[in-house]
């Protein structure tokens, strides 16, 4: 992806020993990686660039500094809430959480006719027995990430999943909402992202 | 040979004839798969990249299960799967820390002790197993095997045999009497998750691997992910488009290909389910060549 993006892997590393927190925090690059690990695999210093730009995103998300590419964000918002939700992928309600969030109404996105005709397409969602271990889960992760006190939310639209016809599903409120309450009080979080990107020089 | 089966999310979907594939394939090779009980999605990208533990813990709770369930070793026919199951118990055996929080988190005892298997590493496996069954030896075919990314990085996950120079997938369709072609771009990334939310690097990444593989000659290209399939399937008519050679070249999954080596039939491994037609290579299958017995395994739940 790294002629997609204006930072690449070794842009990043820079500007992390440079301490230029804001610029990374903020950087669309980082939401361009596919964790493909090619960097990581061939860095000749054993840097871990795939690891290091998790933690980034990861702390740029929880601090509301996250800036991605708005259909890569309506991405992982839908696939999270949908977990949350029946604990598996389903994608039709995927989809449809998709297009809401990410505004790209007519895109092909799944070819529905063409899906259907090959019996690729689960007509109606499975959700697990045991849904309140994934809430706990959720519920618990999202606890001890850092509060977000200035989040970015998009649109309002975004802050509940509905069905399509105009119910709010209480169950399916979103991530952020989940997650405000307490935070762990954590170290700078430049330290953060070395201490767990570069596991193995630690 | 028993072995506990994680589907994960996109074979019970869009990749349906990757699970009947599976399915059929390992039958017949006398491995039985139990599908683990009450499995939850892997987390997939979403989760790792903005909650590392919750890119730990989900993997984390069906690792749990399947020892619950009695398994000694997972299969995880996604890549994208596997290299999330693996993760996960790599990072629960090296950081005691990180296990705490997910105990925590899942409310159930840590497991590290289920070995988490690729498709390709239990087939290499097996590959003598396959050499005896194979009833339609699929010579003359030329393959382009693709790994990707997540099936041989990073190096501290991978069960295959090299990182940079694999040769597993090869020695897998070596053994059904296809010859492997020899290519560049097998490691090469295509697109991964961005298929939905930035199809245009879907698209640009994905070409170069569909016309090197062409370059090198080959009359199919053979993966083990569900991700890198509808990639190179489902995107294969929008690449077209703006490719200058429009050929179009069949993508099978691993477990297609050995399948129909042991005799299975095109129906039965969901050769029709694809975008890019499968013709090509049905219209070519040696006929079988001695009668055998398919024992199909009782996989699902
Ligand atoms: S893992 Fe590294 S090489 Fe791969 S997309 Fe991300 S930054 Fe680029």
């Amino acid at each position: 992806m790294a002629v997609e993006s204006k930072l690449r892997p070794h842009d990043i590393l820079r500007l992390l020993q440079q301490g230029r927190r804001g610029e990374l925090l903020s950087s669309q690059s980082i939401w361009l990686c596919l964790t493909c690990e090619t960097c990581t695999a061939r860095c000749p210093n054993e840097c871990d660039p795939a690891r290091i730009i998790d933690a980034l995103r990861e702390i740029a998300w929880n601090e509301g500094l996250a800036d991605p590419p708005r259909k890569i964000e309506a991405f992982h918002r839908s696939f999270l809430n949908q977990i949350r939700r029946s604990g598996r992928i389903f994608e039709f309600g995927l989809v449809a959480g998709y297009k809401m969030r990410s505004g790209a109404l007519f895109s092909d996105v799944l070819s529905v006719p063409g899906m259907l005709s090959r019996g690729k397409l689960a007509l109606a969602p499975v959700r697990i027995t045991r849904i309140k271990e994934i809430r706990r889960i959720f519920d618990t992760c999202l606890e001890s990430a850092p509060h977000d006190s200035s989040s970015p939310e998009d649109s309002g639209a975004d802050t509940h999943e509905t069905d399509g016809k105009g119910t709010v599903h209480p169950a399916s409120a979103t991530i952020e909402e989940e997650s405000s309450g307490n935070g762990r009080q954590g170290s700078p979080p430049l330290d953060g992202a070395s201490n767990n990107g570069e596991r193995r020089n630690s | 040979m028993r072995v506990g089966y994680f589907p994960g999310c996109s074979l019970h979907a869009t990749s349906r004839e990757y699970a009947e594939s599976v399915l059929a394939m390992t039958g017949a090779l006398g491995v039985e798969l139990f599908e683990i009980e009450d499995w939850a999605c892997c987390g997939a990208t979403s989760a790792h990249a903005t909650n590392h533990l919750l890119g730990v813990a989900l993997p984390a709770r069906t690792l749990a299960l399947a020892a619950e369930q009695g398994h000694e070793q997972v299969l995880a026919p996604c890549a994208a799967c596997f290299n999330r199951l693996a993760a996960a118990r790599h990072e629960l055996r090296k950081d005691p820390k990180i296990a705490r929080a997910v105990e925590n988190a899942t409310g159930r005892p840590i497991q590290t002790n289920v070995n988490v298997l690729s498709i390709v590493k239990l087939l290499q496996d097996l590959k003598a197993t396959i050499r005896e069954k194979t009833v339609r030896p699929l010579k003359g075919l030329k393959a382009a095997c693709y790994y990707g990314c997540l099936l041989a990085r990073p190096k501290e996950l991978t069960d295959l045999d090299d990182v940079e120079m694999p040769s597993s997938m090869e020695d897998v369709v070596k053994a059904t009497g296809a010859t492997p072609v020899a290519w560049n771009r097998r490691l090469d990334c295509c697109g991964g998750g961005f298929s939905l939310s930035r199809t245009s690097s879907v698209v640009r990444l994905s070409r170069t691997i569909l016309e090197d593989a062409r370059d090198a000659g080959a009359d199919l290209l053979v993966v083990a992910c569900p991700m890198c399939h509808s990639n190179l399937d489902f995107r294969q008519k929008a690449i077209a488009k703006r490719a200058e050679d429009p050929t179009t070249l069949p993508i099978l999954f691993l477990s297609q290909v050995v399948g129909l080596a042991l005799g299975e039939g095109p129906l039965e491994l969901g050769l029709d389910r694809h975008f890019v037609t499968t013709e090509k290579i049905t219209s070519c299958l040696p006929e079988i060549e001695e009668q055998k017995n398919v024992t199909t395994g009782e996989a699902d739940q």
